[in-house]
């Protein structure tokens, strides 16, 4: 059986895919090196098209024009350029009315996918292009600390990272924020008020990152312009020391924060990521690991929710409150104390 | 006096006598969203019997991101426990089966992953046969759809822009009478055909075309060589026609192949099992469609797959199917869509039994977004995922309804069709929650009228069996007609207008031993008698205050000869459609009372 893993770790090797959501140009190149505002691919957000009719432009009948078309798909053309003709003695032409792409050059018509200002991908991880993603992006291999998190609203970006101290929950952390820390992605250990949220919002920051946060606010969070990512878990109290202790060794440098959504199939996690320069070969780690004792795992869902501890040993079949019968583990927590639970409710943690 | 005896008693001397094909084993793998099994089927003392099963997590994250690995393993593991070689030294399936006992006659494959596609369906009218071509689309996994009415748009130019924007990964295209609109359909198809064009060449949406069926043999010239495509009957006759089955089979048979461009390691692995890689939803569909024209034509067949991250209602009346994927409705979708929408959320919490703090319901459902495997450990998380099953079959049963009752005829109401048998696959219907637990769920979901049976698929052998039906359907019919599903028993269910707390039907049961047991329900319970898994009897049935049973009419009553299963024999007596007490005390109350009245 294999467990999802959630990774904080202090330097491990990471390879993602940035890639664009329809077809466009890439930027990029193999083996280049990319730093976090390198545009990655670039594409048209609203691609318009313009159809040519050249039976109608160039006075031919349908099955006639053919031979006078001077284009092929694929190629870039000018506003002006001749695309087909001339004829006759008046040398009728058919010439691009803008600047664009020629996409479809069939049924005696010709497709233009007009050229307007491109949305470009940004790789937002800094690091070498390990792969190529026709017409769509590249997978970007980096080296840094990394931190994922249970739940992302799906935004990405880029900052300096600022953390808050422990307890700032019992007090409103408005006075605490800096004006100068709008620009930044900042950590706390939670947040269970819509009012917190609500200031985090109007500050206008580049990312948060919390431990923990009261689920009630998933509505309002997925809304938020910025990124915002869960370390821990909805539960009060969630442990988050691993995560906080690599994230306190970087204060103040530069962190990339991808809130993608969790994903078990693809692996997806919401995540933040503090690039490092490091010499020698670093593993990549994987995104799931086979089930074996001595394993750091966390506990997901339940009265133990957000617990964290060594997998000491694989159980049989165990009858749980619910009434279920399914097979546990015995977890030693970090105090000392042990707890079964399901391993299918285990992420491992590392 | 009628039969009502499920699948315990298929009729087998009613099918062909070429069915009955020499016996061959058969190795079928379903990959699925967070699992893969592997079944193993062998002839065993004149009989098809289940061998072995397997279950190996499926993913396509690293460390295994070659899904046939993931099918590797299953196999491997199948290997282990039936100790009968299916691998040769090439690393290929040992097929036909040798005389040592190696290998299997048939290896067959089906998909149940639910990445959600994203589909456009394309059409003249808006009204007509785009939404024709959009109800095909949710014949499989549609996770976007986009309704493209080509009276809609302005120009060409401007659906080109349109299927541009959206990158679907199908194209479906109706349109056209099978006489008529050759110009508008051309036009379309011409359109479209350059819309393809915008894409990569190796990312090209696949087509189906479902038109006009006299252009069918120039769908070559519009797609030859930009793209994959497909043709189906015109969705506009076999909307008249109600026959949906070959359409249906045509979107499998794409969807098979975008799966082979979305799965690392599939189309390797598909060269191992060529030609026999089947849609799951499409061999579910199989299977109900099966039963339907064996059975009585007055009931359709009801067929619930539930999945982590899909679910597919099936039925199928006199052998006319109607299936729908929801990519929406899966154990580890539905909480995403009920975190989102305060709305659902508030009919969800309407449905639990018990007081349970709305935060926690909450965690409980973002828990389950990050584990869809997560395991109810304490009761009230229990509670928590048998609502959301409930909640998963009745947003299913609802937004089918209508189609449903075109399909059978019985006109707009606000009841489902009688459906006999009712079958529910799924592992959540494996996870030790008690067989009244399950069948509570079941009535409280699907809300069935009249009599019928249910009989639940925990393992989801019905994917397997369907895949398996179309070269081999004595098999389908001898494991359909085994232990390895559970008979949960027949329901009887008046509805009509009665008084509360009053009588509404007088039941006589008499066994093969002439025992008797007498039973009157009383409207808003539920009452059971127990008869043993398999034992006959005759049931005998007086409604009462003209409620309708489903024999004829209201207050018309008759016997019907039933069999055992584990919950014996149930009379649901809380009408149609279910409504709970407003009062919270009262509603848990209810619940309880339900659930007690079924044994717990």
């Amino acid at each position: 059986m294999f467990l999802p893993v959630i990774h904080n770790s202090p330097l491990t090797l990471i390879r993602r895919v940035r890639s664009l959501e329809r077809n466009g140009r890439l930027l990029v190149r193999m083996g280049q090196h990319v730093d976090i505002l390198d545009g990655i691919a670039e594409a048209t957000v609203n691609p318009k098209h313009t159809m040519l009719d050249l039976s109608q432009g160039l006075g031919l009948k349908p099955d006639e024009v053919s031979q006078y078309i001077q284009c092929t798909s694929g190629v870039y053309v000018e506003e002006g350029d001749i695309l087909a003709g001339p004829v006759g003695t008046a040398k009728r032409v058919v010439r691009a009315p803008c600047s664009g792409r020629i996409v479809s050059v069939r049924f005696g018509k010709i497709l233009l996918q007009e050229l307007s200002p491109p949305l470009v991908l940004k790789s937002i991880y800094p690091g070498t292009v390990v792969e190529l993603i026709e017409e769509r992006g590249a997978v970007i291999e980096s080296c840094g600390a990394l931190i994922q998190g249970v739940w992302g609203n799906g935004k990405n970006s880029v900052g300096t990272l600022k953390l808050y101290d422990a307890g700032t929950e019992s007090g409103h952390p408005s006075s605490q924020i800096d004006e100068l820390d709008v620009d930044s992605i900042l950590f706390f250990d939670s947040c269970s008020s819509s009012d917190m949220l609500q200031m985090f919002k109007d500050k206008q920051i580049r990312g948060l990152i919390l431990g923990s946060m009261a689920a009630e606010l998933i509505y309002r969070a997925a809304e938020f312009n910025f990124p915002l990512i869960v370390i821990a878990g909805f539960c009060e109290n969630e442990l988050h020391t691993q995560a906080q202790e690599i994230l306190s060794l970087h204060d103040g440098k530069e962190i990339t924060i991808n809130a993608k959504p969790w994903n078990n199939l693809t692996g997806n996690r919401p995540e933040a990521f503090i690039p490092l320069s490091v010499e020698g070969d670093i593993s990549q780690l994987p995104d799931q690991v086979q089930v074996s004792e001595g394993l750091p795992v966390k506990v997901i869902g339940g009265k133990d929710s957000g617990k964290v501890g060594t997998l000491e040993r694989i159980e049989g079949l165990c009858l749980l409150p619910s009434g279920l019968r399914v097979r546990t583990a015995r977890i030693r927590l970090e105090n000392g104390n042990t707890l079964s639970n399901p391993i299918a409710n285990l992420a491992v943690v590392g | 006096m009628k039969d009502n005896n499920a699948l315990q008693s298929f009729p087998l001397d009613e099918l062909p006598p070429e069915t009955f094909s020499d016996a061959y084993s058969l190795l079928v793998v379903d990959i699925g969203d967070f699992n893969t099994h592997a079944l193993l089927f062998d002839s065993v003392e004149n009989g098809y019997r289940l061998i072995a099963t397997s279950k190996i997590q499926s993913s396509i994250c690293s460390p295994d991101i070659d899904a046939g690995v993931t099918f590797r393993k299953a196999i491997q593991e199948i290997e282990n426990m039936s100790r009968r070689r299916l691998f040769n030294k090439m690393d290929g399936i040992i097929s036909p089966s040798l005389p040592d006992g190696s290998g299997v006659d048939n290896f067959i494959a089906t998909i149940s992953i639910g990445i959600p596609l994203k589909i456009a369906a394309v059409g003249l009218l808006e009204d007509i046969s785009t939404a024709n071509a959009a109800r095909l689309a949710k014949t499989t996994y549609c996770g976007e759809l986009k309704k493209i009415g080509k009276s809609s748009y302005r120009d060409n130019v401007s659906i080109i822009d349109a299927i541009s924007m959206f990158t679907p990964d199908l194209i479906i295209i109706a349109g056209g009478t099978e006489d008529g609109a050759y110009a508008a359909v051309r036009d379309l198809l011409e359109t479209i055909s350059m819309s393809c064009e915008t894409f990569p060449e190796n990312n090209r949406p696949f087509i189906l075309y479902a038109g006009n069926r006299a252009l069918q043999d120039e769908i070559i010239e519009y797609f030859d060589g930009v793209t994959g495509y497909q043709i189906a009957p015109n969705v506009y006759r076999t909307q008249t026609t109600q026959d949906n089955s070959a359409s249906n089979r045509k979107v499998a048979e794409i969807t098979t192949r975008i799966r082979q461009r979305q799965i690392p390691g599939l189309g390797a692995f598909m060269d191992l099992a060529p030609g026999s890689v089947v849609h799951s939803p499409a061999a579910y569909g199989r299977i109900v469609q099966f039963l339907s024209k064996a059975r009585s034509p007055e009931k359709g067949v009801l067929g619930i797959d539930i999945n982590t991250t899909s679910s597919t209602l099936t039925a199928a009346f006199d052998g006319e199917l109607t299936l729908t994927v929801y990519t929406e409705l899966g154990t580890g979708t539905a909480p995403s869509q009920l975190l989102e929408n305060p709305a659902l959320l508030e009919i969800f919490l309407h449905w639990l039994p018990m007081d349970i703090p709305a935060g926690y319901v909450y965690e409980f459902l973002q828990n389950k977004l990050i584990l869809p495997t997560y395991t109810p450990t304490s009761h009230e998380d229990l509670i928590i995922e048998q609502t959301l099953i409930r909640y998963i079959i009745q947003t299913a049963i609802q937004k089918s309804r209508t189609a449903l009752q075109n399909r059978s005829g019985s006109g707009v109401s606000d009841h489902v069709p009688f459906m006999e048998p009712i079958l529910a696959s799924g592992e959540v219907f494996n996870n030790g929650t008690t067989p009244a637990q399950r069948l509570l769920m079941l009535l409280d979901g699907i809300q069935p009228c009249g009599a019928t049976t249910f009989v639940l698929d925990p393992h989801r052998i019905i994917p397997a069996l369907g895949a398996a039906a179309e070269t081999n359907p004595t098999l389908a019919i001898q494991v359909l007609d085994s232990s390895a599903f559970t008979h949960l028993g027949t329901v009887i269910s008046p509805f009509g207008d009665a008084k509360p707390d009053t009588p509404i039907l007088r039941a006589n049961l008499v066994d093969e031993g002439s025992y008797q047991s007498q039973i009157e329900l009383v409207k808003g319970d539920i009452d059971w008698i127990p008869l043993e898994v398999g034992r006959a009897a005759r049931l005998q049935l007086h409604p009462l205050q003209k409620v309708d049973i489903g024999m004829g009419g209201p207050g018309i009553g008759g016997t019907l000869l039933v069999k055992g299963g584990a919950q014996g024999i149930i009379f649901d007596g809380r009408g149609r459609p279910i409504v709970l007490p407003e009062d919270p005390e009262q509603r848990f109350a209810a619940h309880q009372k339900w659930l007690r009245s079924l044994g717990g």
